[in-house]
């Protein structure tokens, strides 16, 4: 993924702008779902959440960066080099997001990390299952458009991703997306790869 | 390549309505501790206009998708095709079912479904028209989940639609052995802007 570091930073914000121009045109009669253009906004709650999941993202940038260094086949590597920018991406536009809803960016130590091929996979596996999760809670229950489309989108690409792990790992052929989880309990599952995390 | 006729849909069958009614019946009976029942207050308003067309566009989806998997040109398909398209045939009678439960409770008339005659030449054909209305169809429901009026009342029963969608498409990607970068985020649209591509998915490159 190297179109370029504009693509890279705006590429979540270009998305929300896009939903808001295209679904919120006035002079539109066909529009069938109408947002009134704004700047971001979120609950409070929901910019803490950010916050959290932020970190989060971050775990998961380092952890598919360290299995792809793990890697023994060159096509395996290549997989998961990829799948890490697709989190760097992610990262970067999680915290334009955050910023712009008047948020600030804390900062991530990596916890430890397996260094066995087989481990580095099930071990991300299990995380990229927990972050599935939370995103997919946060899509449902976020109230603020912004944050909401910005969960939809990253549930989809975790969705993706599982199933690349299930592809490298042979074991489901159909991904299926991870039940629900509170953002709370995504944390307190990570906490101890996560270090500190920011708390209402 | 046949562009998709459309004649009137048969009457929803009594069976998919038995099942909807038993699975519901299964949910209540699951729920029905009384310390739990008591706070359990199921949503029955009417849709506004706005939820009511994001569920309408919805339903059509589905009921396209379902011809899609049914059309699906078994003999000519590879085993690990087959089953995928088995299992996401069956995703999405279970998302239609849902659906209609949806708009039964929340007085939505969607319009009278259409039903597709579709001809496929071959797997490649085939997984290429999957793809392209997958990619129409998260698109659009992303446009659904944030425009929603009432997410409340519906986004924890649609999100698990797109979930799947999600995963689907991953696996027609597979599938079609698809080498180009993968995409970081999805790119909500607004139903309208898709339904073309619902409307006759075969004729615009399938």
């Amino acid at each position: 993924v190297t179109s370029g570091k504009v693509t890279r930073r705006g590429a979540l914000a270009a998305a929300l702008a896009t939903t808001l121009a295209s679904c919120g045109s006035a002079d539109d009669t066909s529009t069938l779902i109408s947002l009134p253009p704004r700047a971001p906004q979120a609950p409070g709650s929901e910019l803490l959440s950010m916050r959290q999941l932020l970190l989060a993202e971050r775990l998961q940038q380092a952890r598919w960066a360290a299995a792809a260094t793990a890697a023994t086949s060159p096509r395996v590597r290549r997989a998961l080099e990829r799948e890490a920018a697709v989190e760097e991406q992610h990262v970067q536009a999680i915290e334009e997001l955050v910023i712009s809803l008047g948020g600030t960016a804390d900062p991530f130590t990596p916890g430890p990390i397996p260094v066995q091929p087989a481990a580095a996979l099930r071990d991300l596996r299990r995380i990229e299952q927990t972050v599935a999760g939370a995103w997919r809670g946060a899509a449902s229950g976020f109230v603020a458009r912004e944050t909401r489309a910005a969960a939809l989108s990253l549930l989809g690409t975790e969705i993706r991703q599982l199933g690349v792990l299930d592809t490298l790992l042979g074991t489901s052929p159909l991904p299926v997306a991870p039940p629900p989880l509170a953002i709370d309990d995504a944390i307190v599952r990570l906490g101890p790869d996560l270090g500190t995390v920011p708390r209402g | 390549m046949r562009t998709p006729a459309r004649r009137p849909a048969p009457a929803p069958g009594v069976t998919r309505a038995t099942a909807v009614g038993l699975a519901l019946a299964g949910l209540a009976a699951a729920v029905a501790r009384p310390s739990i029942a008591a706070a359990i207050s199921v949503n029955t308003d009417p849709a506004t206009p706005n939820d009511r067309t994001a569920l309408g566009f919805m339903h059509l989806a589905e009921t396209l998708q379902i011809a899609l998997y049914e059309a699906g040109p078994a003999s000519r398909l590879r085993p690990a095709t087959r089953r995928f398209v088995t299992a996401a045939l069956a995703q999405e009678r279970a998302h239609l079912a849902t659906l209609e439960a949806i708009n039964r409770r929340h007085a939505v008339d969607p319009d009278r479904p259409s039903v597709y005659d579709f001809a496929f030449a071959g797997e490649t054909q085939y997984l290429r028209t999957l793809a392209r209305v997958e990619a129409a169809v998260i698109a659009g429901y992303g446009g659904v989940i944030v425009g929603i009026e009432a997410p409340s009342v519906y986004l924890a029963d649609l999100v698990p639609i797109v979930a799947d969608e999600m995963a689907q498409a991953s696996v027609i990607a597979a599938l079609l052995d698809a080498d180009s970068p993968p995409a970081a985020f999805t790119d909500p649209r607004p139903p309208a802007a898709i339904k073309p591509i619902l409307d006759d998915p075969q004729s615009v490159g399938g």
